[in-house]
Formats: C-alpha cells, structure tokens, sequence
C-alpha cells in the first residue's frame, strides 16, 4: 500500500478495533458499494442485503487485510462476492419458505436525494442488467458504471486483465440486446455472449 | 489479422484503450468490416447507457449504524462492553461475538417484522440501544460447532427437539475454546450469525444456542442451532433451526 491508499490510516485503525474509524470507511464507501450491488442485483433490498453483508464481512476480517491491494479493491471484491452470494441463494430457493421473509409489504421511504434522478430509463437499464450473465454484468457494472481500470476490476475480479476486456465487450453486447440497441450492422453471431466460459 | 476482431480488440477500440501496436491494423479492420463495426457501435451504445447511471447511490437507510448496530456496537473496549461479555471473559473479542449476536432479530421478537435487514433501516438508533441493552440473560454464548455428516430432514430437526426435550441436564457451553476475535472469527460464530441472521426473528439474543452443528439439510450445506428458551433445567422451549450454510437462508424449523 505504501501510503498511497488513501485509507490506509483508517483501515489499520478499524482492524485495531476503533469503530470511529471504522465507521469513518463505511461512510467514505456506502454509496460506491450500494450503487455496485444495486446494478448486480437490480433490487433494492437485496443491494442492502448485500450491502450490509459486505460491510459486515469487512468488520469481520478488517485485520486480515494485509494491504496487497488498496482497500476499496478489497471492498469491492467483497461487495460483488455478496452479490454472487445473493444471486446463488435466488437461484436455489428452498422449497419451504416460511413466511417470515419478503411476505410483507415492505415500507418503502421517500426516495434518498441520489435516487431522485431514478427515472423510467435507469428502470429499463436495470432490468436489461438482469439480463446480462452474471459474470459479464460484474464487469460491465465496474467498467462502465465505476469507470474503474481493466486492472483493478481484474485485480477485483481475480481474472486476468484480458478476460476483463473481452468480458466487458460480450456484456455490452448482451446488454444493447436486451435493450434492443444494436447497430445495424451488427451481424455477428454472439450466442457466445451469454457462456462465460469460451474465454481466453 | 485474422477475419474478424477479439473481444478484447473490440473493446480497446470502443473505449480507445488500444496499444499502439494494435491501432492502426485494428481501425483498417473497422474501416473494412461491416461486421466488426456493427458490434463496436452496439457496444459503444451500451456503454453510454450505463455511463449515464451514476456511480454512487445513498443508501435508503444509514447503513454505518446498521451495521455498527449489527456488531452490538463493536466494543473494543472492555469498559463499553455488555456485562455478560465482560463476565464471560471476552471482553476483548466482544466485537466479534457482538456480530454473531445480531440485534436485529431481537427487534423482531415484539414487532416481528419479515425483514431484518429493513427493520435496521427503520430503526437503527432504537437497535443500537437494544443492542448495548442486551445485558440479561447471559444464556447467549458460541457452543463449540459440531460437524457431522448426517443429512437432516424435517423428521431428524423435530428428533433433535425431542432428544433436547428428555434431556434434563443444564448443558455447559463450551466459550472458551472459541474465543473469537475481531480479525478472524471462529467457525462457530460464523455459524452462529449465520443461524442469528436467517433465522428471521426465531432466535434473538436472549435464547441459549445450545449446540451449533454443521451438516446438510436435505443435502444443502447447513448449520442447525438447538435453541432453548426458558428455563433450562425445567421444561425449556426448545426449538431446531436449519439455514443454509451458505446465504444463510431459512431451511426449515422444528
């Protein structure tokens, strides 16, 4: 980290047990995070959940974080992980669901200042997000929404930076396809986007 | 250059990111390629799509406090912790058994709302003075995890309550041999916020988790936490909850 990471302070503060500090990074970083698992997951209270998971899960390991990589890539892994988790968990709901969960109305409060430019076309994105394998809308997401850089999203990701790129390109196409945003030209047969595994 | 451009080749050109030795070859490609530049234009549409969505949201609900509130409110320091952590000897590992005792399903013991998560957001100051409140019982401490292979169904759960039911002994807790820490705490306080966190109200801090066991649920990876409730050497409430080890989702209850 060598003083570069601007969290630094906080970070070794936090693993040393002052939750000012920690408190401090939670701050600095809710937005990012939610905005991340907002895109991932496309609803709100499973962006909390996953959310909240992440911070959690950085309290829980904050002192084994040895600084190899900036805090915020490391925050990042864990919120997408979270996400993956949230998903996973979607994809094989048990067959008994007591009705102690997502029965009951929820109270949703007035929109948050950020949300207020929630208009229909960011609906329309979201779900077209959906749509997008999960493993390209992690990439997509962190690209072109977090504009972060080939290498820290395969630094996040723990894939190589080419896979990253290539990645990205079949994530865009799936996604102006559940849009209906393709060019005229564009021709090319891209079954391939929706198998994440024909990869370099 | 072979018939048509990479993945990546595509996304260098869309986001101008290509190396200089690509260039050049690359834009004759496009140039040359109805194909190729179709996919460009598509993917550049996307892009622009998703540049317009911001980057941060401010989350509906103030989720320092949730979690800090989910912590127990971290006590590092012996003088801020709940006695019984204090009593029990823990008082330097109080934070991270502080978020094994999730303080939410104890807001839902009264009001039983269906969502923990939003009933943080809706009250995280009151849940943060439960929390600190939590002084009590002192029934709550992280047995040691038992990993067995048994795969548990409905039938198996309701044995276990019934076995528990019989058994007239006080069970002894075993805390010390999981002293958690705030770095890197034990199998058993995973499973323990795990049971706490899907339980979905079922277990609040004030029950005794008697026994933690790690196995399957109907062949999903699963924690299963004996909870008694009540006096413990006479008639105690027990119950039996499965979550799923992973996700920590509500298995089933007995």
């Amino acid at each position: 980290m060598g003083g570069a990471d601007p969290d630094d302070l906080l970070v070794r503060r936090a693993a040393d047990g002052d939750q000012a500090a920690f408190t401090e990074l939670v701050h600095r970083h809710e937005r990012r995070v939610f905005a991340v698992t907002m895109r991932m997951l496309g609803r709100e209270e499973d962006a909390l959940d996953a959310t909240q998971d992440a911070f959690l899960t950085v309290f829980r390991k904050i002192g084994q974080f040895r600084g190899e990589s900036a805090f915020s890539t490391w925050l990042h892994r864990i919120a997408v992980n979270a996400c993956y988790d949230i998903l996973r968990k979607k994809a094989r709901q048990p067959a008994l669901h007591l009705a102690t969960e997502d029965d009951r109305p929820r109270e949703e409060g007035p929109p948050v200042a950020d949300h207020a430019g929630a208009v229909a076309g960011e609906l329309d994105v979201a779900r077209a997000l959906r749509e997008v394998p999960e493993d390209f809308r992690a990439v997509l997401v962190l690209a072109d929404v977090h504009d972060l850089a080939y290498e820290e999203i395969a630094a996040i990701l723990q894939i190589p930076t080419g896979t990253v790129k290539s990645r990205l390109h079949r994530g865009r196409l799936a996604l102006a396809r559940a849009m209906g945003l393709e060019a005229a030209e564009s021709g090319r047969e891209h079954g391939a986007a929706a198998t994440p595994s024909e990869e370099p | 250059m072979s018939s048509h451009l990479s993945d990546d080749l595509l996304t260098g050109a869309v986001d101008g990111t290509l190396a200089p030795v690509d260039r050049d070859p690359v834009e004759a490609h496009l140039r040359s390629c109805a194909r190729c530049r179709g996919e460009a234009e598509t993917a550049a549409r996307a892009r622009s799509v998703l540049e317009a969505l911001p980057a941060e949201l401010t989350p509906p609900v103030n989720i320092a406090a949730a979690v800090v509130t989910a912590a127990g409110g971290t006590a590092p320091h012996p003088a801020a912790a709940p006695r019984w952590y204090r009593t029990a000897g823990l008082a330097a590992a109080a934070a991270a058994i502080a978020l094994a005792v999730f303080t939410v399903p104890h807001l839902t013991q009264d009001e039983g709302p269906s969502d923990t998560r939003a009933a943080i957001g809706t009250a995280p100051q009151e849940a943060g003075v439960s929390a600190v409140g939590q002084e009590g019982q002192g029934a709550f401490a992280v047995p040691t995890l038992e990993t067995v292979t048994t795969d548990f169904d409905h039938g198996s759960l309701v044995a276990l309550v019934q076995e528990r039911q019989r058994a007239t002994v006080t069970p002894s807790l075993d805390v010390g041999s999981s002293i958690p820490t705030m770095a890197a705490a034990s199998p058993a306080d995973e499973a323990l916020a795990c049971l706490l966190a899907g339980s979905a109200g079922q277990i609040v801090p004030d029950d005794g988790v008697e026994r933690l066991l790690a196995a399957t649920f109907e062949g999903t990876p699963a924690y299963i936490g004996l909870v008694v409730t009540g006096p413990a050497d006479d008639a105690p409430d027990v119950r039996v909850i499965a979550v799923a080890s992973d996700g920590c989702r509500l298995l089933d209850a007995a």
